[in-house]
């Protein structure tokens, strides 16, 4: 298979917020690569370091030490303004809560990114992109005329408007019901196997059971966790082996392979399964 | 973020929440109309006001027995006593002796009244001689003026006001009819010219008679030898200066006093009275003035709280906004651009109910307002700069947040 190229490179990313004693550490000299094309799944509780992490690849926080690449670019010292400029064409967003602007119809939200920078056809390229996730008739309509899973295609819609090299969804299913998420989940496998790279960050283990790879992360540190385990799926307990001791400095046992590419078929020993028993859904809004 | 785009995202911003763009332009109008209409109330009074002391004829001197200047010393007040004479006026009259002075009538004066045939009417009499009516600038509309001859043989004849005329022979030409003033029959020899009342005393109603006749047959206990007043006129504005010296050298001279300080007489020139009326209107004005800037901060606090709320309120969207790439600039420029919007469509229909006000109030009442445009434009000057600097300061600062934070503000 030949390797794609990598569009996310944490190397030694961590995070701490606040100073001396009272210090955060919500992440810890963590390391991952996305390579192009892939759909990665982050999983992980709450409190574990997942927004952080989430605000760091999506290029709206800077770590605190290490490095990331974005798509070769080291994006770790870059200034305000530049990482407006990665999240705007390069970086496409949904939201747990949406986001959409309330008074505006739904192809001026889908509109809103391409207003950030000097291009013709917004109008012809927000309504393609809402074509894209099946809401051509629904173009006019403000956010609140919508039903919940519709919100959410609008945002889809808006992240892919800018053809973004990266689409980072953070929780999309959190505040819709089951029918809902089935259909969003339906929509970023498709946009995956149109050869999109997307990472997911999701609490619930059947939500990253669509990814193809799932990185786990615990206390600010990652675990390669590829597939879920079939013990997982079938509700057995957790191994102890696989979930990282609590306030550990040493890397785990196994580090991440950096190279791990689409579809890694073996899991390495000690897959992280998830924290929580399965439940049927996402959390409550 | 292109010019035209932050400019068509600012409009539609402001569009889109039509109430509170409503609040925002309301506090700004009524501030730029309060700042319009009070200062053209000022300035429409004082307009109004010097407007009618100009009728009166702006060169004249008026000369008004007892002093004013004294210090120290119990002194009689102005007009109590009548030092004045008719030789004071006959020698001001001398033109070798006085060259700057074109006119000189002296002046007695009473509340008589007037009866002719079955209509009777109240109103001043005045004596006085030719020069009575260069001195007060008057014309006449009908007939002539007594004459000279008219004074010195104690003449029973009048002059009127074109109001005292219509009340005692309504809609008739009273030319050459007979009028009885305190039961002296006075013939009617022509009527004057219109000026307009002056607030205080209406000079279209009066009657004028020769001097002489006034002061042995009107006035009760009359002295044939002193006047309450004596007028005089400068030829220019700029012959009042020295107009003004001649006078006050010749009547100390006449008087024998040897200090100006010492004077039993004062000398009263429209400008003097101009300049006083000009500084008690231009307190006025700046009073009024003061009652719009307390209304426009008033309104400016309003427009504030009102931006604060709403930029507070749309924190999540800066947010959002930033979060797909919006940089610090586009915000700023974004939330400029629905200020400015907010605070023009404030300024201006402020400035047009402003006019409207200053219109209603000039035609319906007896207020005379007058539109200042200086007014006007510092008051849309300081409306909007209300407006853009609460709109842009708290953006600002929402514009500094994380994207992140700021949308989770939500």
């Amino acid at each position: 298979m030949i390797e794609q190229r990598a569009v996310i490179e944490l190397e030694n990313v961590s995070k701490t917020y606040g100073f001396g004693e009272t210090a955060v550490h919500a992440l810890r000299a963590v390391n991952m690569t996305v390579r192009q094309g892939e759909f990665v799944a982050i999983i992980g509780p709450s409190g574990s370091g997942k927004s952080t992490l989430m605000n760091i690849l999506g290029c709206l926080d800077i770590p605190t030490w290490g490095h990331y690449r974005f798509a070769g670019e080291d994006v770790s010292k870059m200034t305000d303004s530049d990482l407006a400029g990665v999240r705007n064409e390069r970086i496409g967003f949904v939201f747990q809560q949406f986001h959409l602007l309330k008074r505006m119809s739904a192809w001026r939200n889908v509109e809103l990114p391409l207003l950030y920078r000097r291009v013709r056809g917004r109008r012809e390229r927000a309504l393609r992109a809402l074509a894209q996730v099946g809401l051509e008739n629904r173009v006019h309509h403000l956010p609140n005329e919508l039903s919940g899973g519709q919100q959410q295609r609008v945002a889809i819609a808006r992240a892919l408007v800018t053809d973004p090299e990266l689409l980072l969804a953070d929780e999309p299913t959190g505040n819709l019901d089951t029918g809902s998420s089935a259909e969003i989940l339906g929509i970023l496998e498709q946009l995956h196997l149109s050869g999109r790279t997307i990472v997911l960050i999701t609490h619930d283990p059947d939500i990253a059971a669509h990814a193809q790879r799932v990185v786990s992360i615990r206390d600010g540190e990652l675990t390669e966790g590829a597939h879920l385990t079939v013990a997982h799926l079938s509700g057995e307990p957790m191994s102890t082996v696989a979930t990282p001791p609590r306030r550990r400095t040493r890397r785990p046992a196994t580090p991440p392979p950096a190279d791990t590419t689409a579809g890694g078929e073996t899991p390495p020993e000690g897959a992280p399964p998830p924290p929580r028993p399965r439940r049927p859904r996402s959390r409550p809004e | 973020m292109s010019f035209y785009q932050t400019l068509a995202t600012g409009l539609r911003s402001v569009g889109a929440q039509r109430m509170r763009s409503l609040l925002t332009a309301l506090g700004i109008l009524i501030g730029v109309a309060a700042v319009i209409l009070t200062v053209g109330i000022g300035l429409g009074a004082r307009q109004s006001i010097t407007g009618r002391i100009q009728a009166l004829g702006t060169n004249l001197i008026t000369v008004t027995p007892g002093s004013t200047t004294g210090v120290g010393v119990v002194r009689a007040g102005l007009g109590a006593a009548s030092t004045l004479t008719v030789a004071d006026a006959s020698a001001l009259n001398d033109p070798s002796v006085a060259p700057d002075l074109i006119a000189v009538a002296p002046v007695v004066q009473r509340v008589a009244s007037m009866v002719a045939g079955s209509q009777n009417w109240t109103a001043p009499v005045t004596g006085s001689t030719v020069g009575w009516m260069v001195a007060n600038n008057r014309t006449m509309i009908t007939g002539s003026f007594f004459t000279a001859a008219d004074v010195s043989e104690h003449a029973h004849v009048a002059v009127l006001g074109a109001t005292t005329a219509q009340k005692l022979w309504p809609g008739q030409d009273p030319i050459g009819r007979v009028v009885s003033i305190q039961h002296v029959p006075f013939k009617v020899l022509g009527t004057l010219n219109v000026v307009g009342s002056q607030g205080f005393n209406n000079p279209d109603d009066q009657a004028v008679v020769p001097l002489t006749t006034a002061q042995s047959e009107l006035i009760a206990g009359g002295s044939l030898t002193t006047v309450q007043r004596i007028l005089a006129s400068a030829p220019t504005r700029e012959a009042i200066g020295p107009a003004y010296y001649e006078v006050d050298n010749l009547l100390l001279q006449t008087h024998h006093i040897s200090s100006p300080s010492d004077a039993d007489f004062t000398i009263t020139t429209q400008e003097t009275i101009l300049s006083t009326v000009d500084s008690v209107t231009g307190a006025l004005t700046l009073l009024l003035a003061g009652v719009a800037g307390i209304s426009l901060l008033v309104g400016g606090i309003g427009v504030m709280n009102i931006m604060l709320v709403s930029v507070t309120e749309r924190i999540a969207e800066i947010g959002l906004r930033k979060a797909l790439g919006a940089r610090r600039g586009d915000i700023l420029r974004q939330f400029l651009v629905e200020a400015a919007t907010l605070s023009a469509i404030g300024g201006v229909l402020g400035v047009g109910l402003g006019l409207l006000c200053t219109f209603l109030l000039s035609s319906l009442t007896p207020l005379t307002a007058l539109f200042s445009p200086p007014a006007a434009l510092l008051g849309l000057v300081i409306a909007a700069a209300i407006g853009v600097a609460f709109g842009v300061f708290p953006a600002m600062r929402a514009a500094r947040l994380a994207p992140i934070e700021a949308l989770r503000s939500a």
